[in-house]
């Protein structure tokens, strides 16, 4: 395409959000542009733990959190490839009675949405995943879970966006976005790029997204950690979750992955903290979550880990998306900062997707709920209480 | 055991062995870890047990130094079989002993001294069993006086290739022959080499060595193919230009029980990368390495880099940067400058043997051809079973940084975490977008470096007291 | 077919069981040195292709050369010395699972 020419739609950051609403958008016949400063993938969404689970979402999202797992398991059918798709079992274990019923009470709000999620006790639990430690007093089980190989996505991605006709421009940092008389300029470290639509996709980087805008909402960056062990022979058959702490599962080639731990930090600005991150918290959080694995399942302790990595989200003071038409500027949508978001990423990619080409959406996506106009008046994330989990 | 030294030295080479003397001899204290059984490094590798007569073409400083790091053992606490499998900013460093368990160190001041990696260039069936690094052949004699029974065929360029094949001539072995990439040197190489008399005069002890046992060598040309049922039993040679891509010509086919492939040597860069140095590449010292003040220190305040983990150098400079590291750390430390004499001689000696080295880089140094002799098949990350082909085509879907590749083609993300394919995979990168090598970029390095044990990592205690 | 022979004489032979099958090989040996002289060269598949592999660089880098020892998968062979009763499991199925 000639620079001249104006794309109907430029998506802003090539992460599961951004490339599953480019994707939708050409297949529905827009000329597409999807912007990615790295490369497809490369951040939250392809280091994350690839977990497909209903059981860390905010209750209202269960229904679209079920959808989204849904379309993993279907990925050969609309991304043309199977992305490692494990059906499992999950289970989310306490340790003590007061976890145990939290536990409950969270649990019970999400099967109350519609998640096929039971409260059983620690013996019931080691029926299930015979690995699991003596110590367990409660665990919730859900017979929906899994995970996908969440690194292989971008490749992915990238065939399907490429065979949909979407213009890909990977390595490509967008500084700022100008609105002209022929719709919106995107200025970029290479040529400029001129859209009638812009879907800003940054997941962490949101917040200086809607910067560009005149815009300034309470989005805040979460660190998770996740280490990988060498291959193993089969320990773990379900997706394993410690309660508000980790989460442990094995992938088909025996790596066991172990994500999360506790003492993780929140972050105001991804671009600079990232490299900034405090190696000693970095290491801590580790440990903890290494000594929370064991705990777990004892089997682990002869596990060896071969690489431990981080990667941010981005997350609203209430901790729901952000996903919506953008105040004060016609044209221009947001979509992202969603909890357990790999989960449910291609269904809400799908949902935006449909409502700009004028379709009626599955389920709603202009929610109230999700409407980055709430923003503007929130409070900023308190650090200490942290954000509501269901 | 000493654990209140506030230095710890990382590798036990010619380096990092004499930064320890150094600091030994102004009264400092330090913890020496290395992960082999012995110090030396590469160049004065040994082993465990009686090992007969000296290997040739070796002299006997390694022996000298080992007996000299006993003597000063009051001061010096030198841990084999350690593996320092994490350094971070904060000169925070995670200690692997025996793969089992896990300590972490917290000194005042850290040199860094972990030497070199072999630089290997893939072609098809380089991933036979048979095939071995230059540096890996060498490894057998030096530790275990083990040599290849049947023909040899040696590949690569760079000094190693021609001291491995007249070591392992003097034990007996049969090299069929010395595969060597690079051409006669011109007179005008000769001459700037000649500016180390000394090295000059062992090169050429090399040569006449394979000359006088009639080993044939191939000038300019290169091992294109390692062929064999399941593992190698021959080698297919064809000529090379002078950037070492294969040329028009006779091809031969040579039989080969042991293939051996090096292509020169390039800096360790796993711990600096990770404590986050700066980094900058140099062609005529084997690449990417961490940048330096003349005093050894890296832009991480008292994390210092002495040897060939700071750019290629070779052993003689390794030697004069483990004085000079001693000195900065004896001086930042408050210990005085009794070291300041001997750091000086050290920086005199340093500038003829610098060129020397750039003498050496430009007769044998990586040529950008390095890869020319790999197919769209032929495998690049062993780990992951990656192939060229595999790379290129993440490259033209637009992925031009080395992350993004890695990610996508899973190309460096196995076991060894990149140190085999990293130099191949930025070759790739490079010429299949037409950038400069330097340009490719370097990949992160992330803690662990080597499988450890969750229980050790879950467990780790609190910093051992380092003062 | 043996690649590699030994210059030196052996001190002392200790008893290891490689692959099910007992070997006599000198103490404090490098191991994957000791493997290589019994006649051994290909120490694990690869993990996509399933292609054999042996050692490399036998300096501890290439992680080419691991076998399980005494339960443990892929630990270097390079980097362990020979002790009596050690159990080496070659081409391992955990160090060559897909
Ligand atoms: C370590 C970790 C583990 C997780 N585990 C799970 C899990 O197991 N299950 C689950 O469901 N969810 C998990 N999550 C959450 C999930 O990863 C995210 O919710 C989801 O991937 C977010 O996708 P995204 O597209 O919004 O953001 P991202 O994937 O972060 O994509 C945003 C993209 O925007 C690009 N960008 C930013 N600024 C610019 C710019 N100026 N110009 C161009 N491009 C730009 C970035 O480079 C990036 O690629 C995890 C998150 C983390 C960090
Ligand atoms: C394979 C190979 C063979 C070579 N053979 C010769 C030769 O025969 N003659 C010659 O003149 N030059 C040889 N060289 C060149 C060599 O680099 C220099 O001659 C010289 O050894 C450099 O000294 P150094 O102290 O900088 O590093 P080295 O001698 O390499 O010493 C570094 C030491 O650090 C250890 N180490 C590395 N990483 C870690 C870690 N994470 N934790 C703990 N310890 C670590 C290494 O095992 C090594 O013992 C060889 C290089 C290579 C790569
Ligand atoms: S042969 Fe390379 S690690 Fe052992």
């Amino acid at each position: 395409m000639k620079q001249t020419e104006i794309y109907d739609s430029a998506v802003i950051g090539g992460g599961v959000m951004g490339c599953t609403t480019a994707l939708h958008l050409a297949r529905g016949g827009m000329r597409v542009v999807l912007v990615e400063r790295g490369g497809l993938c490369g951040e939250a969404t392809g280091r994350c733990g690839g977990t497909l689970s209903l059981m860390y979402v905010p209750a209202i999202l269960v229904p679209y959190a079920i959808r989204g797992r849904e379309l993993w398991k279907d990925a050969p059918r609309w991304l043309g490839r199977d992305v490692g798709f494990n059906d499992r079992h999950g289970l989310d274990i306490a340790f003590t009675d007061a976890d145990g019923e939290t536990l409950r009470a969270e649990m019970e709000l999400r099967a109350a949405a519609g998640a096929p999620i039971e409260i059983i006790d620690g013996n019931q639990a080691r029926k299930i995943e015979p690995a699991l430690s003596k110590d367990i007093v409660a665990a919730a089980h859900c017979a929906q879970d899994g995970h996908a190989l969440s690194y292989l996505s971008g490749v992915f991605f990238h065939r399907a966006l490429a065979r949909a006709g979407v213009d890909i421009r990977v390595g490509t940092d967008v500084f700022g976005v100008e609105g002209g008389d022929r719709g919106f300029v995107l200025r970029t470290a290479k040529q400029s790029i001129r859209a009638r639509r812009i879907v800003l996709a940054g997941g962490v980087w949101m917040r200086k997204m809607i910067g560009w805008f005149g815009l300034d909402v309470p989005i805040i960056g979460r660190v998770t950690q996740e280490t990988i062990s060498e291959r193993m022979p089969p320990i773990l058959a379900s997706g394993v979750r410690v309660f508000r702490d980790i989460s442990l599962k094995q992938a088909a080639n025996g790596t066991v992955l172990v994500g999360g731990g506790r003492g993780s930090r929140w972050i105001e600005d991804a671009d600079r903290e990232t490299v900034e991150l405090d190696p000693a918290v970095v290491n801590q959080v580790m440990m903890n979550a290494l000594g929370s694995a064991r705990r777990a399942v004892p089997a682990l302790a002869v596990a060896r880990a071969v690489r431990m990595w981080t990667g941010i989200e981005g997350i609203a003071p209430d901790n729901m998306p952000v996903i919506g038409p953008l105040p004060g500027t016609a044209d221009v949508f947001t979509i992202g900062c969603q909890r357990s978001g790999f989960t449910a990423g291609p269904f809400m990619g799908r949902l935006l997707a449909d409502a700009l080409l004028g379709r009626q959406p599955e389920m709603p996506i202009f929610a109230p709920a999700f409407d980055p106009a709430r923003l503007l008046s929130m409070a900023p994330v308190d650090r200490e209480r942290g954000v509501p989990t269901v | 055991m000493n654990t209140a030294a506030p230095v710890v030295i990382v590798g036990a080479g010619p380096a990092g062995a004499t930064a320890a003397l150094s600091l030994a001899e102004a009264g400092i204290s330090s913890v020496l870890l290395d992960d082999n059984g012995a110090a030396g490094g590469q160049v004065w590798r040994t082993g465990a047990a009686d090992l007969g007569p000296p290997l040739a073409y070796t002299d006997a400083r390694g022996d000298e130094l080992r007996r000299d790091l006993k003597r000063h053992g009051d001061l010096i606490d030198h841990r084999t079989g350690h593996e320092v499998v994490g350094l971070f900013p904060d000169l925070r460093l995670w200690v692997l002993e025996g793969g089992e368990t896990v300590t972490s160190l917290h000194p005042k001041a850290i040199v860094v001294a972990t030497g070199a990696l072999e630089v290997f260039a893939p072609v098809p069936g380089w991933t036979r069993p048979g095939v071995y690094g230059l540096g890996g052949l060498q490894a057998l004699m030096k530790t275990s006086r083990v040599v290849p029974d049947g023909p040899v065929v040696l590949g690569g360029a760079g000094p190693l290739l021609r001291l491995v094949a007249a070591q392992l001539a003097s034990f007996g072995a049969e090299i069929a022959a010395v595969v060597d990439a690079a051409p006669w040197p011109s007179s005008g190489q000769v001459l700037r080499l000649a500016s180390q008399p000394g090295l000059l005069a062992k090169g050429l002890a090399f040569e006449w060595g394979l000359l006088r046992r009639g080993i044939p060598v191939h000038r300019g040309s290169a091992i294109v193919e390692v062929a064999g049922d399941e593992e190698a039993d021959s080698v297919l040679v064809a000529p090379v230009d002078e950037n070492w891509r294969p040329v028009d010509g006779p091809r031969r086919r040579l039989e080969a029980r042991v293939v051996g492939l090096g292509y020169g040597v390039r800096s360790n860069v796993e711990l600096t990368r990770l404590a986050g140095c700066e980094h900058t590449f140099s062609a005529s010292r084997g690449g990417w390495h961490a940048t330096r003040n003349r005093d050894m220190e890296t832009t991480v305040e008292n994390l210092f880099l002495a040897g060939d983990g700071g750019g290629i150098g070779g052993v003689e400079v390794a030697l004069a940067e483990g004085v000079i590291a001693a000195a900065s750390v004896s001086e930042r430390l408050g210990q005085g400058d009794r070291l300041k004499t001997k750091a000086a001689k050290a920086r005199g000696r340093m500038v003829d043997l610098v060129r020397f080295q750039d003498a050496l880089a430009d007769w044998s140094g990586v040529r950008p051809g390095i890869l020319a002799g790999s197919t769209e098949d032929t495998i690049i990350c062993r780990c992951e079973d990656v192939t060229r082909g595999e790379i290129a085509a993440a490259v033209a879907a637009g992925y031009t940084d080395i992350g993004p590749v890695k990610m996508n083609t899973r190309a460096g993300m196995g076991l060894c975490q990149g140190r085999t394919c990293t130099p191949a995979l930025q070759a790739i990168m490079a010429s299949e977008t037409g950038r400069p090598l330097a340009e490719a970029g370097l990949p992160t390095s992330r803690a662990p470096l080597r499988p450890v044990p969750l229980k050790a990592l879950a467990q780790l205690p609190l910093d051992e007291a380092v003062e | 077919m043996t690649r590699f022979r030994r210059t030196t004489p052996v001190q002392s032979l200790v008893s290891v069981t490689v692959d099910g099958r007992a070997m006599e090989l000198p103490e404090g040996e490098v191991l994957a040195a000791a493997l290589l002289v019994g006649g051994m060269g290909r120490f694990s598949d690869s993990v996509r292709v399933g292609e054999p592999r042996g050692p490399l660089c036998l300096m501890g880098s290439c992680f080419q050369c691991v076998a399980e020892i005494d339960g443990t998968p892929q630990v270097r062979t390079c980097r362990t010395a020979v002790r009596a009763g050690m159990t080496v499991a070659l081409n391992a199925p955990s160090s060559a699972s897909k």
